[in-house]
């Protein structure tokens, strides 16, 4: 199973911000959410991997080759969908779709007429007469329509309705079916995630906190509850991040097996969801 | 390298109509610069298209479009350097058809026609101006390099002029006819070629720095 992305002791120092040394890789054929709060560092890393950020140290190898010596054999391969759309606004989809086609070596203009159709989009209408959903309708599209073996999006279900998003993930588990093409995706929505993805990367203040496979996480990390009379300073060194009311406690916990020795019968274990991860340890015991 | 030429003239048809629109107006408003008519509005047509050609990239924030798809930054580079000699052809074609425009309808107006000088005169300022400001707005964008614009715009009117009052120096006259003469013997094909020349190895040496820039330009 060789690695279709993979990125070594990324590097990047900004003024107020630094990428440290961080490290993943994504199979080939799998969905990889990329999950952090605003400011961790996601649309950093996708810039980087597309070079339009330069990288302070490290490496990054797209199918196996460095994203820089290969950046246009590489780019030919990738489709990419940004949070915000950079096309030219003034044009309609038709144009700009003439525009852009030409440029992929492996273009398949039935796949856009295909996927043009099901989004229901208007060829003739300018982009800028485009709802945010539409443009980023118009952009999956694009990523689609060039057989492209790995799609980068950075916060592609923001401004989608729920329709259209769970559409998009029923493509997105589509387009993975033959085991050649992967799925490199950011976002908020990690509910989107618990759906389609396969693997978790989750980047917090510029470090990677996370990654493996969503399985993993879901099945060792877990939510406790309980009363406030369980809580002492060694056991609550057990939790990632802990929540209390005068009621009781809610935390997370690393290992479900280390929460049932440490507790036994005497509280409730409970499958926490990636937004319970992603809370948990970003407030870490903010909440105490 | 052809579909980024051809991009840039997508983007840009209606500034494109717009050129042509107004080299029919500066026919007329450049009536009186004896001589020079066709070189002042070959060059401002090809300013204007400049100009917008980085609005659109900004306006649209497109470089990160256009850097996420399999095209070189070399080719980035080059295609805005080429596109200059395409503005200066449809300035030029644009020219010609306002001035026989106002001929085959009779305007009782003075028209000036281009000339071989006028075509490298124009290629040479258009050149100029090119080469100073590519390499500014590739680092700035077009936004921040709009202080620079200003600074060259005047530099365009002033230059000239204080030529003029230099040619009024006797000193500088003598040489500068000195100069001249020299190139007395030459043809005007030979002259042509030779601005065509120094046209040319000026948009090189400033596409080199661009390129250096914009390799290093981050988004």
């Amino acid at each position: 199973m060789g690695n279709i992305l993979e990125v070594k002791e990324l590097k990047k120092n900004f003024k107020n911000f630094s990428l440290k040394d961080i490290s993943f890789s994504l199979p080939k054929g799998y969905i990889m959410g990329f999950i952090g709060p605003n400011g961790a560092g996601k649309s950093t890393t996708i810039k980087l991997i597309m070079n339009l950020l330069k990288k302070d140290g490290g490496q990054i190898k797209v199918f196996g080759k460095d994203h820089i010596q290969y950046e246009r054999e590489i780019k030919n391969h990738i489709g990419f969908v940004y949070d915000e759309n950079h096309f030219y606004e003034e044009l309609t989809l038709h144009e700009m779709k003439n525009i852009i086609a030409p440029f992929y070596k492996t273009w398949d203009e039935n796949m856009f007429d295909k996927y043009m159709k099901f989004f229901q989009l208007p060829l003739n209408k300018k982009i800028k007469e485009l709802s945010k959903g539409m443009k980023m309708k118009f952009s999956l599209a694009i990523a689609l329509s060039h057989n492209a073996k790995l799609l980068i999006m950075d916060e592609p279900t923001s401004g989608l309705d729920p329709i259209i998003r769970s559409e998009l993930l029923d493509i997105l588990q589509d387009i993975i079916q033959d085991g050649e093409k992967s799925v490199f995706f950011s976002t908020h929505i990690t509910s989107d995630l618990e759906k389609i993805a396969d693997y978790i990367t989750f980047i917090y203040d510029g470090e990677i906190i996370l990654s493996t496979t969503k399985d993993d996480i879901l099945d060792n990390y877990c939510v406790v509850k309980g009363g406030l009379d369980l809580l002492d300073k060694d056991t609550q060194k057990a939790f990632v991040g802990i929540r209390k009311n005068n009621y009781g406690f809610e935390g997370l916990v690393d290992s479900r097996e280390k929460a049932q020795k440490l507790f036994k019968e005497n509280v409730v274990i409970e499958k926490p969801s990636l937004e319970d991860i992603m809370l948990y340890i970003v407030r870490g015991n903010q909440y105490a | 390298m052809l579909n980024l030429l051809l991009k840039d003239l997508i983007v840009q048809k209606k500034s494109i109509l717009f050129v042509f629109g107004y080299c029919f107006f500066l026919v007329f408003a450049f009536q009186g610069l004896e001589g020079t008519a066709p070189i002042a509005a070959t060059t401002a047509a090809v300013y204007l298209l400049i100009q917008y050609s980085f609005a659109h990239e900004d306006k649209n924030k497109s470089e990160i479009l256009l850097n996420s798809l399999p095209i070189s930054r070399k080719d980035i580079v080059l295609a805005k350097y080429l596109s200059i000699f395409l503005y200066l052809g449809l300035a030029m074609v644009a020219y010609m058809a306002a001035t026989l425009i106002v001929m085959a309808v009779k305007i009782p107006i003075k028209v000036q026609f281009i000339s071989l000088q006028g075509i490298t005169t124009s290629l040479f300022v258009v050149s100029l101006m090119a080469s100073a400001y590519l390499p500014v707005v590739f680092k700035l964008g077009y936004l921040k390099a709009k202080m620079f614009n200003v600074a060259m715009f005047l530099l365009f009117f002033f230059i000239p002029m204080g030529l003029i009052s230099l040619s009024q120096n006797p000193e500088f006259a003598l040489s500068l006819n000195k100069t001249l003469n020299s190139f007395a013997s030459w043809s005007d094909w030979q002259i042509a070629l030779l601005i065509a020349g120094i046209s040319l190895l000026m948009m090189c040496v400033s596409y080199c720095i661009s390129l250096n820039i914009y390799n290093n330009r981050e988004f």
